[in-house]
Order: structure tokens, then sequence, then C-alpha cells
């Protein structure tokens, strides 16, 4: 006769480790992927899942932020940087600035819901990708007045999956892709 | 057949809200640099300008109305503007002092200044508006041009150019499409 107990465990763990590998898939996570070059060189790949800094962040008090000095006339233009903001996110895609000189080329494209800034010049060249829909989430959210760890993590979680932050050098290469 | 009939009125319905949906205006400004061999493009959607223009605050621009230098001029502004908007199409300005020649015209319902600056960079400047906007060309008691009904009135009436700079240092076009 079949040990009933011996296999609802096995269901129980399977299930269980079903639900872990499930939630680890869908969750985002960002890659933080560091080269350098010379004598103190730097070879990092860190996978770093966001829910978990959130949850460490929640537990920051919040009177333990330090406040930030922001200047009154930002302040007091909250409500038309929000609305050139959203103008900005809801707009057709457009290249929008494309600069050419001897130092540098610079585009910033609005794709979708992000802004996509590369510049290149002879030693390096940087690319990243600004999600828009988090920054008027973050910002509209934001008190305006105390650094908010959270507020940039919604930033980082509205991100599109892909290339975050690219800068490579001559000695270096920084990535950060959410994946 | 009801379905059918169904379908194309909800087809339609939604062809009219495409139709009638407002096409996003844009502000483009292209300059080229001869100094420092650069070229600038910016292409910003209208909505986005009237909206950083509120925050904008400079000793020339603030709250979206500009400073015009026009103290010593004593102009009567409503007056003059009426008198271009009625008046048929001629040259209605022609000034020429030591530092530049300035020439006002209306033709074909549209309102030309040009500028050939004689000191400095020797800069051509040309800026073109629709007669039509003239009642949106608001200018207070103290001579300040109010940018943001200008630029409203603008990014829903016209399209093409409306001001061209050519100077020994820089090339300058603005338009709007």
């Amino acid at each position: 006769m079949r040990e009933r107990g011996a296999s609802t465990v096995a269901v129980v763990v399977a299930a269980a480790a079903a639900g872990l590998l499930a939630a680890a898939f869908f969750t985002n996570w960002m890659v933080l992927d560091v080269h350098t070059t010379g004598p103190d060189a730097v070879n990092l790949k860190l996978p770093i899942p966001l829910p978990l800094i959130r949850t460490v962040a929640a537990f920051v008090p919040n009177d333990s932020l330090p406040p930030i000095d922001i200047p009154p006339e930002v302040k007091e233009n909250r409500e038309s940087i929000l609305r050139a903001l959203r103008e900005l996110r809801d707009a057709p895609d457009a290249t929008m600035v494309r600069v050419r000189s001897d130092d540098a080329n610079v585009v910033i494209e609005k794709k979708g819901k992000s802004l996509i800034v590369s510049v290149k010049a002879p030693d390096a060249t940087v690319h990243c990708q600004v999600p828009l829909d988090g920054i008027v989430e973050a910002l509209e959210k934001w008190d305006w007045k105390t650094c908010n760890p959270q507020l940039a993590l919604r930033v980082l979680a509205a991100a599109k999956h892909g290339p975050l932050v690219t800068v490579d050098s001559e000695d270096a290469r920084v990535a950060i892709k959410m994946w | 057949m009801r379905k059918i009939l169904t379908l194309s009125a909800a087809f339609v319905l939604m062809a009219g809200a495409l139709l009638a949906a407002e096409p996003t205006r844009w502000l483009n400004v292209h300059v080229e640099s001869k100094e420092d061999h650069a070229n600038v493009d910016v292409r910003v959607p209208m909505g986005m300008v009237l909206a950083v223009l509120d925050a904008v605050k400079t000793d020339e621009l603030e709250a979206g109305k500009i400073v015009l230098h026009t103290e010593d001029a004593d102009i009567d502004w409503p007056k003059l503007l009426q008198a271009i908007k009625d008046a048929p199409d001629a040259q209605f300005v022609t000034v020429s002092s030591d530092d530049a020649d300035v020439k006002v015209r209306k033709e074909a319902g549209t309102i030309f200044v040009d500028v050939n600056q004689k000191t400095d960079d020797n800069a051509q400047v040309q800026v073109q508006l629709p007669a039509s906007l003239i009642d949106a060309i608001m200018i207070d008691q103290d001579n300040r041009l109010d940018l943001k009904t200008l630029l409203t009135s603008l990014s829903s009436q016209t399209m093409g150019d409306l001001v061209k700079v050519t100077a020994s240092d820089a090339n300058v076009r603005v338009w709007i499409d």
C-alpha cells in the first residue's frame, strides 16, 4: 500500500520549488557588470533582485532619511515640471536631440515610454535608458523634501528589460541591465 | 447582417475618433555653429515647450512673458498691431541705423520682419508670422510679450518657418510642424 504521507510531502516540496523558481523568473533583477583594466582590474557581475532591495529599504525608518535641499524655484514649479514630463512621456516616438560635433555625437530619442540617451565621444561611449513612466510616477509620489530610496526603486522597476546604463571607455566597461 | 452593421458602426466611430484626435505639433530648432563645427537639432512637442515655459525664470523671461527692450520707443502696441492687421500688403517699417537695418512688411497674409545687423557678427534675422496671429501678440504696459499665448496660437494655427538667423558664427532655423 502506497505511503500517502511521502507522496504528499514530495508534492508540497515540488510546488514550493516551482513557486520559488516562478517568483525568481518573474521578479525584476538588476545585473551590475563591471570590468576594468590595469593593475587593480575589477571583474564583477552582480545580479540583484529588486524586491529584496525594496524589502530592505522598507525597514529604513522615514525619520532617518536625510532631507534634500531642493531649490525653492524648483519646488514652486513642481506642477510645470510634472506637466512637461507627462507631455514628453505621452508624445509620439521621435529623435528629440541630435548633436554632432568634433568632440562628441549625442542622440536623445523617445521610444515608447523611455528616453534613450546615447553619447559617443573619442574616449568613451555612454548609453542609457530613462523610464519616463517610472520617473513621472516617482515624482508624483515624492514629497520633494526627503531622500526616498523607494522612489528610485520604483523608477528602476519601470525600466524596460535590457540595458539600462552602459559606459564603455578605454579602461573600463560598466553595464547595468534590467532582467 | 446585424453583426456586420454593428461592426461597421463601431469601425466608423473608431475611425472618426482617431481622425478627430489632434496630431502632435513639434517645435524644431536647427543650429549650425561655424566656430565649433557643430550641428544641433532639437525637436520637442509644443505641449512640453508650453509646460516648460511656465517654469523658466530669467532676467528676460518669467511666467511665459519675455521682455522686449523697447522702452525708449514709446510704442502703442495695440494700435500698431491693429493697423498692421487691417492694412493691405505693404512695407510698413524701414529703419536704418549704424547698428542695423530693420524692415517690417506684410505679404500674402504673412508678416515678415527682416533685420540686417551691421555690427558684431553681421547677423541677418528673418521672422515670419501669419497676419491672423496678430490677435495673439499681447504686449503689456511693461513691454513684455506673452510668449505662451503666442506659442499656443502658433501651435494650433501654423506650420512652417518662424525664425531664420544667418550670422558669421552660426545659422539658426526655428520652425513648427
